[in-house]
């Protein structure tokens, strides 16, 4: 599963770092999602989605 | 939890003391008196700690809240179980044929944290070198 995180984060000017505190994970996970080595449940994909304010389908794309 | 204090701090200060209980039965058992009641005291200090280590990791698994970093631990026990655990049947097969002989049963515990710390060390390079 792709994903839109990098563009998203740098439209907003987010680090990995604060994305995990919004989102409440470590970094790693973040960084573990936006490159791709791990995909997040359905529950953590839309507290994604809700950090961003967009539905899931504009962040997460079908590979 | 108290506030602040997360699953990994708290699985670590729990198994912390375990593995200090855990060493004293070892070490009861390598230089202890050799009498009746000390042997008694190095099982229980060494079971108490092993028990106590497993607990720990089971109370981790249920406590920690980031799903991703939860699946790394969860795949590393695994490794170090499958490892420890094919390490045991391997050598106890020979051990029953004869061809090897006996050891100390407490060798599955090292094989358990060699599959469990070579599995930590192999997902650190892998992530090192895709980020």
């Amino acid at each position: 599963m792709r994903n839109h995180l990098k563009a998203l984060r740098a439209e907003r000017g987010w680090s990995q770092a604060d994305l995990a505190a919004r989102l409440e994970v470590s970094r790693q996970s973040v960084n573990a999602i936006e490159t791709g080595r791990y995909d997040p449940s359905l529950p953590l994909a839309f507290a994604i989605a809700d950090a961003f304010d967009l539905s899931i389908e504009d962040v997460f794309v079908r590979s | 939890m108290k506030p602040g204090e997360t699953a990994e701090g708290r699985r670590l200060r729990f198994q912390g003391v375990a593995f200090v209980l855990f060493a004293i039965g070892i070490g009861l058992v390598l230089w202890g008196p050799d009498q009746r009641v000390w042997t008694w005291v190095a099982w229980a200090f060494g079971s108490a700690g092993l028990s106590g280590v497993i607990w720990g990791w089971g109370r981790y698994l249920a406590e920690e809240r980031d799903e991703y970093v939860r699946m790394l631990h969860v795949r590393a026990l695994l490794w170090a179980s499958g490892f420890a655990l094919t390490a045991a049947c391997v050598w106890g097969f020979a051990e029953t044929l004869g061809l090897v002989r006996p050891i100390n049963p407490i060798f599955v515990v090292w094989a358990w944290l060699i599959g469990f710390w070579a599995s930590r060390i192999g997902r650190g390079l892998r992530d090192g070198r895709e980020r």
